[in-house]
């Protein structure tokens, strides 16, 4: 009897990697999107300790600031946050609730920061293979 | 996307934050599953956010994604059907009902 084998693969994302997205050490490269919504001190640690964590494991990162949380992209506010961009971390800051929080324009931001909006959550919600709520 | 609302009317950026997430979500065809527990079930009462946007944003997301809310959380603020805004479809949601949709779901949000 003859038998046919289909193999059905759906590429791109989390444990079905393209090859190119395998970087380090064998284990796949995933885009980690990562949210705050709070301004506590707590918060800043959480992102600045997983940020760094999911790029030493090779890993895009990008953190999304919603609500409160947008105070934390204040020059100066987190001492983290510069070493984080220059490792190639989007920091983006949803534009509603930093115009709420008193940081009208994106010169208002520390550099390298981006203005965002919660249509590009959306979306960022659909591109990315992981997704952390950090309160 | 589960997106839990567990704050009441007292913390409105809190609110306001959870259901411009979900607008937002709506807004790309994406419908979240969107259930309030705890404080937040006060929400839901009639004139809780009386003359506010949020007003605008529970409504919409009544009718294009549909509420829950814990019935424990009901029960134990003494809220009953009549006490909801009645503009608002509220589907009551035990603790297993919760447990299983949350399952269901990629990730879950608290507000």
């Amino acid at each position: 009897m003859n038998s046919i084998l289909i193999e059905i693969r759906v590429e791109g994302k989390g444990l079905n990697p393209l090859p190119w997205e395998i970087e380090y050490r064998g284990a796949p490269s995933m885009l980690m999107l990562m949210i705050g919504s709070t301004d506590s001190r707590a918060t800043a640690e959480k992102i600045v300790n997983l940020a760094s964590a999911s790029l030493s494991r090779g890993h895009k990162t990008i953190v999304f600031f919603n609500a409160e949380s947008t105070k934390l992209l204040e020059p100066g506010r987190v001492e983290g946050f510069p070493g984080l961009l220059s490792r190639g971390v989007r920091l983006l800051a949803c534009v509603t609730s930093a115009r709420a929080t008193g940081l009208t324009s994106q010169g208002d931001l520390i550099e390298g920061a981006e203005m965002s909006s919660l249509g590009e959550l959306v979306d960022l919600f659909e591109a990315s293979d992981r997704t952390m709520f950090l309160g | 996307m589960m997106i839990v609302m567990k704050s009441g009317p007292g913390a409105i950026a809190r609110v306001g934050e959870g259901l411009r997430l979900s607008a937002a979500m709506i807004g790309y065809d994406w419908l979240p599953v969107i259930v309030f527990i705890g404080e937040g079930v006060e929400c839901l009462r009639e004139g809780a956010f009386d003359g506010s946007e949020m007003v605008d944003y529970l409504k919409a997301a009544s009718d294009l994604a549909g509420i829950h809310a814990l019935s424990g959380s009901l029960e134990a603020r003494g809220i009953f059907p009549d006490d909801l805004d009645e503009t608002i479809e509220v589907n009551p949601l035990d603790i297993d009902g919760l447990a299983s949709m949350m399952a269901e779901c990629d990730s879950v949000v608290t507000y």
